[in-house]
């Protein structure tokens, strides 16, 4: 909300000699939202009025005069004018040496053909005067001030722009700051000054209400209280000026006296009005109520809407003039030819409106109000304070009487504030005494009890529950530089759940192994599933009612499709060579009983992606992985899902559970990423890692006796596993086998067509003796045969 | 006639180590006179053509002049190991200044490694990091914190629903708020995790972001110790000089509020662009848990009070790595990544 200061200084003393950002600072250190301000006059500097006592003619010009003025100093200053206007005796704009006027122009002393000038004498247009606010401002030449002008004064009180418009925002919990009076009320508590509100009285012309209009409301939760009064003989024309500069500083614009009028009470209470033309009001009533059915209506701005919504609407003896709280109607508008108006003054369910305006898309000074909170005493006190508006600018005749329909709610909220729990949860030493007085200062009309203070909430106040509430009060106002600090007692011991530690240690290991951590967004676009040939359960899929778009509208179930995106940017910023990983969590709904407490199923996935390595690369990255987290290396099987290359992917398992899978991309799925060249990727189940991850160690001895190795080489044909082989040697042999292991797969020379030589190297050792060479050899043989048994294994010389 | 035939050998071998300049040399006169077709070795072979009394005599003469040539040999290859050692690495001398080989080199995502650091502060300080849903119920994301439904305050944090009582969290409170159903006091705990709200992608705004917040709740929690332990955390943070200021603030789960300023990591208070000029960074916003909210969790306000606190990694990791442009973060980009 804009809040000029010379508006506010209308109920409130400021301090002088505050510059603007010390009043904003100020405000802000006693719990006031500032956005910024704009000083008015900030591009005039140093200009005053001054008053032309001699002239006389350039020597050397034709058309330069050279003018004696006097500025209030005590020697007149010397200045060369070219403007025609200028006569003795005259009261002009002075810009002295070093003054600034609008459009950065700096005024300097100087000579203008020999001749000295110690500033400029200045037209309306170079201090960019409002001609139609000043129109002897307009001449061509200089601004002749009128004669009684006091000489010396800054410019800026003359023109009425010395003023700086500040930007309040409003917290959710202080609707009442949205007003001009709910500013003054904190400026006068934050500096410590008094504050003027408007004295209301109004004066009536006769008549009665009652021969007018009657006023019903059919539901006092939507409506608890409803106030009217009627101004008759409507004198429309504009407001008075000093109305329309308040209005137009505070970004409204000025239409005519009576609308003015609703705007200014708006702003000034923070209550909205609406004004109706009575001729408009059929069968002389109001009703306040739902509408019946799907009904259209026409608003103020001439847009049409369905009500199926169903807003609380103002209903006249035949159908509905208004929108409660966000918006009149076409059909009752202020127009040149109204004679009378309705003034309507009412508290709406500010619950209500909110969700009235967001269902039909409205937004409104008087909405955005109801919608934080108005005030039920200020109702009534903002249509007197209106009724007398329209009587002081001779606007109209205040019919007498005033409609107050209300369900009798305003009960005034009183409690005790205990001022040693006030203490102590702040932590601070503030005396009872400064307590008082603060919340006196703040309208609580304290009474001290000895260890407490009875508090009254002001009415203005919507936001006051209990102590915390007052806690806060006396803390804003003392000043939250004062809270001192202080450490917790106790020793208690901190930190991370296994499962935070392990996704920790993980996040570590990929990154030393060499691979960026990627972040992508967990909603994705529901064609990735489709491009990734990822099997989905519609079922369970979850979709944003409000997404910001077709491609961020589903929960993700797969890391991978943000991966594959990931890898395609970046391979079109030409970043060829990727090791990328990402740990976040995928979705998808959950069913039943759990649902209840956890709408959602989220497991959290490891996802891996290279580029320009090959499958066993990214199957050494994940081994190790696992194997720095203490689990044992896990079984790879061909097979896995359609997005990977269908003789290249593996599904990973350990200890029977399935921990993820692994694989090239299909090329037809790469394509759909922009994806380039070949890309392994994996996915594996962070939830089932963390289970198995331990940190026990247990250490085994280095055995003293001595090993025999030997090593084999058998040509086996291309579709034998080289992990079934290993499992046979292992299972052939007895407990003398320390290991088993490849160390080369070798096809081509030699090796005949669609068969692969696979060379073992197996390590014997007892742990309590030494081996023989022969029983080494027995076991060694044993091997051999049985992978030339299960697999037709020839033995290579 | 076999003394000066010994002599001859003694002499021929002698001379033959004395010439050689080379290790192949030295070994070639090891083999051609001690090996097993060598001179020495044939003598000694010839022996048994002696009389029986001079063979002892004889054969100590052979085996002192084989000691005598073994020496000469191990001396004399000694002395040429030192020449030739020194001449390999005169050879393999090397240009220390080639590239280094690659050593593959991989990053943790920036909000990673300031969540990571946070975290660390705060376990430091005894604090149990504590996670929860990111799809959440209404009932925890806003009921419990003090946000019924259509309250204004839910302006504040445009939020994605998959139904009406289920949404993206907007902040990581609900976690605050199901620990504290789920726990007695004492409770020290911080939330980081993801949060989401309708915000289009800009160069401040993401509707993906990190926060984290913390809890304490127990007997005597005071605001001064709110302020102590944000203390504590900016100096640890930001350096020893490191200062903080309270401002006063509204959020519907705490009262009193506050919104919390640190002096400028960059400009340590001087003022400079990231601090617009202030001196000052806004990083956090905190409160003393509002009693309604206590009460709502199950926890007695008149027995125990708490403080909370807020703030966002995606800021911290801007202002800390000066990132200008949020959507860096986000874009995955390597050549940004790699520099963590």
């Amino acid at each position: 909300m804009l809040v000029p200061l010379s508006w506010l200084k209308e109920y409130v003393d400021c301090p002088d000699n505050v510059s603007a950002q010390d009043f904003v600072d100020a405000m802000i250190m006693t719990g006031s939202e500032v956005e910024g301000f704009n000083e008015l006059g900030a591009d005039i500097q140093n200009v005053v009025t001054g008053q032309i006592t001699k002239i006389e003619k350039h020597p050397d010009s034709d058309h330069l005069l050279i003018c004696e003025v006097n500025v209030g100093q005590e020697t007149p200053l010397q200045i060369v004018t070219g403007a025609p206007n200028v006569f003795e005796g005259a009261v002009v704009p002075v810009a002295l040496d070093n003054s600034c006027l609008p459009g950065n122009k700096v005024i300097k002393k100087g000579k203008l053909r020999g001749v000295t000038s110690e500033g400029m004498l200045c037209s309306g247009e170079e201090l960019n005067v409002d001609p139609e606010e000043f129109p002897e401002s307009a001449v061509y030449g200089i601004w002749i001030l009128p004669e009684s002008t006091p000489i010396g004064t800054d410019i800026k009180e003359i023109i009425g722009n010395n003023d700086i418009i500040m930007d309040f925002k409003t917290y959710a919990n202080r609707p009442d700051c949205m007003s001009v009076i709910g500013i003054a009320r904190e400026t006068a508590v934050t500096f410590n000054t008094d504050l003027h509100l408007p004295d209301v009285h109004v004066k009536e012309s006769g008549d009665d209400i009652k021969n007018y209009i009657t006023v019903g409301v059919s539901d006092y939760d939507l409506c608890p209280r409803y106030c009217a009064r009627v101004i008759k003989n409507i004198r429309l024309r504009p407001s008075p000026l000093w109305m329309q500069k308040h209005l137009s500083r505070a970004g409204i614009r000025p239409i005519n006296n009576v609308v003015d009028i609703t705007n200014y009470v708006m702003l000034e209470y923070g209550q909205p009005m609406h004004a109706f033309d009575y001729s408009c009001i059929r069968g002389a009533r109001i009703q306040v109520g739902l509408p019946s059915g799907n009904e259209k209506f026409t608003t103020l701005d001439g847009k049409e809407y369905t009500l199926s919504s169903r807003p609380l609407c103002i209903n006249d003896g035949e159908g509905i003039i208004g929108l409660a709280g966000v918006m009149g109607g076409l059909n009752s508008e202020i127009t040149e030819s109204t004679k009378t108006v309705v003034l309507e003054c009412a508290v709406f369910n500010g619950a209500y409106i909110r969700a009235t305006s967001r269902a039909l898309g409205i937004r409104t000074e008087a909405s955005a109000r109801y919608e934080k909170g108005v005030s039920y005493d200020n109702a009534y006190y903002a249509l007197e304070r209106a009724a007398q508006l329209f009587e002081m600018l001779d606007a109209g005749d205040v019919v007498c009487g005033y409609i107050d329909i209300n369900n009798g709610s305003n009960k005034e909220q009183c409690f005790d504030a205990g001022t040693d729990q006030i203490r102590s949860l702040l932590g601070m030493e503030i005396e009872d005494r400064e307590m008082v007085t603060i919340l006196d200062k703040l309208g609580f009309s304290p009474v001290y009890t000895g260890k407490a203070i009875r508090v009254t909430v002001p009415y203005w106040r919507l936001d006051i529950n209990g102590t915390a509430d007052i806690a806060e009060e006396v803390l804003r106002i003392h000043g939250y530089d004062d809270i001192p600090s202080s450490l917790m007692s106790g020793i208690v011991q901190g930190g991370r759940t296994h499962a935070q530690a392990v996704k920790q240690r993980i996040k570590h290991l990929l990154s030393d192994f060499g691979l960026n951590e990627i972040n992508t967004f967990s909603f994705v676009s529901p064609k990735w599933f489709e491009a990734c040939r990822l099997d989905v359960d519609a079922d369970l899929l979850l979709t944003l009612l409000n997404p910001l778009g077709e491609e961020m509208s589903v929960m993700r179930t797969s890391l991978i499709p943000s991966m594959l995106n990931t890898v395609g940017l970046n391979q079109s910023h030409g970043n060829h060579e990727l090791s990328l990983y990402e740990i976040n969590r995928v979705f998808q709904k959950n069913t039943g009983e759990i649902a209840k407490e956890y709408p959602a199923k989220e497991d959290n996935r490891i996802c891996i992606a290279f580029t320009e390595k090959d499958f066993f690369y990214a199957k050494g990255i994940i081994n190790t992985m696992l194997g720095r987290l203490n689990i044992a290396e896990p079984e790879y099987t061909a097979g896995g899902p359609e997005m990977l290359h269908p003789g290249r992917k593996a599904v990973i398992t350990l200890e029977n559970k399935t921990i993820g899978f692994i694989g090239e991309v299909h090329p037809d799925v790469a394509e759909a990423f922009d994806v380039t060249g070949r890309a392994i990727v994996a996915e594996l189940d962070l939830d089932i890692i963390t289970s198995l991850s331990t940190s026990d160690i247990h250490v085994k001895l280095i055995p003293k006796t001595p090993p025999i190795t030997l090593d084999m080489a058998v040509i086996v044909p291309e579709d034998v596993p080289v992990s079934s082989m290993l499992h046979a040697i292992e299972r052939s042999s007895h407990s003398i086998l320390e290991s088993a292991s490849v160390f080369d797969i070798y096809r081509g020379e030699h090796v005949e067509n669609g068969y692969k030589s696979v060379a073992f190297s197996l390590v014997y050792r007892s742990p309590d003796r030494t081996l023989t060479d022969e029983e080494a050899k027995k076991a060694f043989a044993k091997a051999v045969r049985s992978l030339e048994a299960q697999f037709g294994a020839k033995l290579r010389d | 006639m076999n003394d000066s035939i010994l002599q001859s050998i003694k002499e021929r071998a002698l001379h033959q180590v004395s010439e050689s300049n080379d290790s192949s040399t030295i070994e070639k006169i090891r083999v051609s006179f001690l090996g097993k077709k060598g001179e020495l070795t044939s003598i000694l072979r010839s022996m048994k053509d002696l009389p029986k009394e001079e063979r002892p005599a004889f054969g100590q003469k052979v085996n002192m002049l084989r000691e005598t040539i073994e020496s000469a040999l191990s001396e004399k290859s000694k002395t040429l190991h030192k020449i030739e050692q020194s001449a390999r690495l005169r050879f393999e001398k090397i240009d220390v200044t080639e590239p280094a080989a690659a050593v593959p080199f991989g990053s943790m995502h920036p909000i990673s490694l300031v969540q990571e650091e946070l975290e660390e502060i705060f376990i430091s300080l005894g604090f149990n990091v504590a996670d929860g849903p990111e799809i959440e119920l209404d009932h925890y994301n806003f009921e419990l914190l003090n946000i019924p439904k259509d309250h204004p305050a839910r302006d504040m944090q445009d939020s994605f629903y998959f139904n009406p009582n289920v949404l993206l969290r907007t902040h990581t409170s609900p976690v605050q708020a199901r620990h504290m159903t789920s726990h007695k006091p004492p409770i020290r705990i911080v939330c980081p995790g993801r949060v989401y709200r309708c915000d289009e992608v800009d160069a401040t705004h993401s509707p993906v972001f990190h926060q984290m917040e913390g809890l304490v709740v127990d007997k005597g929690i005071k605001m001064s110790d709110l302020k102590g332990t944000l203390d504590v955390f900016a100096k640890k943070l930001y350096g020893p000089e490191t200062k903080t200021r309270f401002r006063p603030s509204y959020f519907p789960f705490t009262e009193p509020s506050a919104e919390v300023d640190l002096t400028c990591s960059m400009c340590h208070g001087k003022g400079c662009r990231v601090c617009k000029g202030t001196g000052w960074i806004e990083v956090l916003g905190c409160g003393m848990v509002n009693p309604n909210v206590l009460t709502m969790c199950g926890i007695d306000p008149n027995e125990y009070s708490g403080f909370a606190f807020g703030l966002g990694l995606d800021r911290i990791a801007c202002i800390k790595y000066g990132v200008s442009d949020l959507r860096l973060l986000y874009e995955n980009d390597t050549r940004f990544l790699s520099q963590f």
